[in-house]
C-alpha cells in the first residue's frame, strides 16, 4: 500500500495555546480513517493544517512524498488534498452544477480562459453532470444551492470534493446538521466513494464512525491519545471515560 | 444523462446576438427621436461603457471599489496626450486608453486586492485621489486645473470626420459600446467569468477548489481597467477636452449609483441604469437645478429597498407580484 499523506511532528500553537501537538499521521491508498475527539480537541484545526488554511508552527506535511508545507491552500488543493467543510461553504447564489463546475474548471486549467469554447465547455459540463449523478443530484443541477435542503447541500460539498479527483480526501463532519432521517443517505454516498481514495473522516456520530472506519484516531487537547481499530477504541476504558461519555456508549450524548 | 441545455449559463451558448442588437436598436431609436441631443446620447454611451467595467469588477467579481474613475481618467488623459503629441488618429488613441487603464488597474490592484471590504473600498478611493492630485500638480503635462482642450481628432478610419452635430461621435461611441458589451458578455459566460462569481460568493470555498484567488481578482480588475480606459479615451475624443473631473470621486460614485439602479449582478444592469439615471437627472435638473440630487437619492433608496436586482430585476419582480395577487 502506497503512502499518500504523512504528517510528522505537526504542531500548531496560538500564543501559548497549543491546538495541535506533535501530530504524526499517515494515510495510504484505500485507508478509511476516522478522527474523533471531544469538542475543541483540534479536529477541524488539523484539517485546516493539512489543507493549508493554517500553517503549522513546526513539523512537516508530505503528499506523495513531496513536502507541501510551503504551498498555500489553493496550491495544496491542486496538488491533491481535498476537504469539505463542517458548515457548508457553497456558492449559494450559484446553481448546483455551477458549484461543481468551479473545481472542474480549475482542474482542467480553464480558469483563465476568458472566452467560451463550446467543445471544451461541453466536456467540462458533461463531467460535472457525471459527478452529480451518482449522488442523485442531477435532477437539481440547475437549482440554486440556496433552494436546496441542507442534506442535499452536504452532498454538493462531497460532489465538489470528488470533482477535484483528489489524492487524499478530508471530510469534516459530512453529516453535521443533517437530520437523522437523511444521514443514512450520506453514509451510502461515503460507502460508494472510490475505494483506493484515502479518507480522513471527522465525525461525531459514533454509528457512522464504526460503520465507516477501519482505523480510528482519538484526538484530545490537540494530541493523539489513541489509535486503533474501532473495536479497540470501543473497548478502551480511558476513551470511554474521556470521550464516549458517562453512560459509556456515546453517540446519543454527543 | 441530464438535460444539459436546461442549465443556465455560464458555459452556455452566447452566439445569440439579441442583447447586442437591442443596444443598437435602442441607441439608433434615441438618436432618431432626439437628433438635437446627440451629445447627451453620446455621453450615455460612454458612461455605459464605464459602468460596464463596474458591472464586471463589482457585479461579477465582488471587488468593492469607489475608485473606478482612476482608470477612466487615466484613459482620458493618455488618449488626449497621444492625440496632441503623437497622432490624432482616434482608434490608436482608444487602444492607448485601454492599455493605460489596464496598467493603472494592474499596478494599483497589486496593492489593493489583497485587502477586502472597507479597507479595499478606502484604498480604491485613495488611488483615484492620488492620481487626481498628480494630474493637478503636473500642470505642464496635463494642464493642471484647466485640463487639456482642443484635442485634435482625425477622421475615423480616415473617412468619418467628427462633425459639429455629433453624428459621427454618436455612431463611434455606440459601436464601441456594442463591441465592449459583446466581448464582456462572452467573458461573463466563460470559465473565467464563472470563477469570478465563485470568488464573489466565497473566497474560502474557492481556495478549497484550488483557485488562485488573488490572480483572478487582479486579472478581472485589470480587464475592468482596460474597459474604463476605453470609456475615458472616447470621452476625450468626442468632447475634445479632458479635465480633472475625469479622475474625480463623483464619477466613481455616479457609476456605482447607475449600476445599482440598473442591477449590480448583470451586465445589462449597466445598460439600463445609465440611461435611466441620465434621463432622470436631466429632467429633474431642468425642473429644479438645485434639488435634482434629491430625486436621484430617493430613486436610489427606492431601488435598494424594493428592487434589489435593480431595473434588470423589474420583470421578474412584476411576475412575482402578479403570481401573488390571485391568492
Amino acid at each position: 500500500m502506497t503512502e499518500r499523506l504523512r504528517l510528522t511532528g505537526v504542531t500548531k500553537s496560538f500564543g501559548g495555546l497549543s491546538v495541535a501537538a506533535d501530530i504524526n499521521l499517515s494515510l495510504s491508498a484505500g485507508d478509511r480513517t476516522a478522527l474523533i475527539g471531544p469538542n475543541g480537541a483540534g479536529k477541524t484545526t488539523l484539517v485546516n493544517l493539512i489543507s493549508g488554511a493554517l500553517q503549522p508552527s513546526a513539523g512537516d506535511i508530505h503528499l506523495d512524498g513531496l513536502r507541501v508545507n510551503r504551498l498555500d491552500q489553493a496550491a495544496r488543493t491542486r496538488a491533491g488534498i481535498a476537504r469539505t467543510f463542517q458548515v457548508s461553504r457553497l456558492c449559494r447564489d450559484l446553481t448546483v452544477i455551477e458549484n461543481v463546475l468551479l473545481p472542474l474548471i480549475q482542474r482542467h486549467r480553464a480558469a483563465f480562459r476568458m472566452w467560451p469554447a463550446s467543445a471544451s465547455d461541453h466536456a467540462i459540463r458533461a463531467e460535472a453532470v457525471a459527478c452529480l449523478e451518482p449522488l442523485g443530484l442531477a435532477a437539481v443541477a440547475g437549482r440554486r444551492v440556496s433552494e436546496l435542503a441542507y442534506g442535499e447541500q452536504r452532498l454538493v460539498e462531497i460532489a465538489i470534493a470528488i470533482a477535484l479527483k483528489p489524492r487524499v480526501l478530508l471530510l469534516d463532519e459530512p453529516a453535521a446538521g443533517v437530520p437523522e432521517s437523511e444521514s443514512g443517505m450520506i453514509l451510502d454516498v461515503l460507502a460508494r466513494l472510490p475505494r483506493e481514495l484515502p479518507i480522513l473522516l471527522i465525525e461525531h456520530d459514533m454509528d457512522l464512525v464504526f460503520r465507516f472506519a477501519r482505523r480510528v484516531i482519538v484526538l484530545v487537547a490537540g494530541a493523539i491519545l489513541f489509535e486503533g481499530t474501532p473495536a479497540e477504541v470501543a473497548a478502551n476504558q480511558t476513551i470511554r471515560d474521556i470521550y464516549l461519555g458517562r453512560d459509556g456508549h456515546g453517540a446519543a450524548s454527543l | 444523462m441530464a438535460d444539459l441545455t436546461a442549465v443556465q449559463p455560464p458555459l452556455a451558448r452566447t452566439r445569440w446576438l439579441g442583447p447586442e442588437l437591442a443596444v443598437v436598436v435602442a441607441g439608433v431609436t434615441a438618436a432618431l427621436l432626439f437628433p438635437d441631443d446627440l451629445g447627451f446620447i453620446t455621453r450615455i454611451n460612454i458612461l455605459a461603457i464605464f459602468t460596464l467595467s463596474l458591472a464586471l469588477v463589482i457585479g461579477q467579481a465582488g471587488i468593492a471599489t469607489l475608485g473606478q474613475a482612476a482608470m477612466f481618467g487615466a484613459g482620458s488623459y493618455s488618449a488626449a496626450l497621444w492625440a496632441i503629441h503623437i497622432t490624432p488618429e482616434p482608434l490608436s488613441g482608444v487602444l492607448i486608453g485601454a492599455l493605460v487603464g489596464a496598467s493603472v488597474a494592474a499596478a494599483s490592484g497589486v496593492l489593493m486586492l489583497r485587502t477586502r471590504g472597507l479597507t479595499l473600498l478606502m484604498l480604491s478611493v485613495a488611488v483615484a485621489q492620488v492620481l487626481l492630485e498628480t494630474a493637478n500638480k503636473a500642470g505642464s503635462v496635463t494642464g493642471g486645473d484647466d485640463g487639456l482642450a482642443d484635442i485634435p481628432v482625425s477622421p475615423i478610419l480616415g473617412v468619418f470626420a467628427f462633425d459639429f452635430r455629433g453624428q459621427v461621435g454618436f455612431g463611434y461611441t455606440l459601436a464601441a459600446l456594442v463591441l465592449v458589451y459583446f466581448c464582456l458578455r462572452r467573458v461573463v459566460a466563460s470559465p473565467f467569468g464563472l470563477t469570478c462569481r465563485g470568488i464573489r460568493a466565497d473566497q474560502v470555498r474557492m481556495r478549497a477548489v484550488g483557485a488562485p484567488v488573488f490572480r483572478h481578482l487582479l486579472s478581472v480588475y485589470t480587464l475592468g481597467g482596460a474597459v474604463a480606459g476605453i470609456a475615458g479615451a472616447l470621452s476625450a475624443q468626442t468632447t475634445q477636452v479632458v479635465g480633472l473631473n475625469s479622475l474625480g470621486f463623483e464619477l466613481s460614485a455616479e457609476g456605482l449609483v447607475m449600476l445599482t439602479i440598473g442591477g449590480v449582478g448583470h451586465l445589462a444592469g449597466a445598460l439600463l441604469g445609465v440611461p435611466a439615471f441620465m434621463i432622470i437627472r436631466h429632467v429633474a435638473a431642468s425642473i429644479n437645478p438645485y434639488h435634482w440630487l434629491l430625486v436621484i437619492g430617493l430613486l436610489l433608496i427606492v431601488t435598494i429597498l424594493f428592487l434589489p436586482q435593480g431595473l434588470y430585476g423589474l420583470p421578474e419582480k412584476g411576475r412575482a407580484m402578479v403570481r401573488r395577487r390571485p391568492k
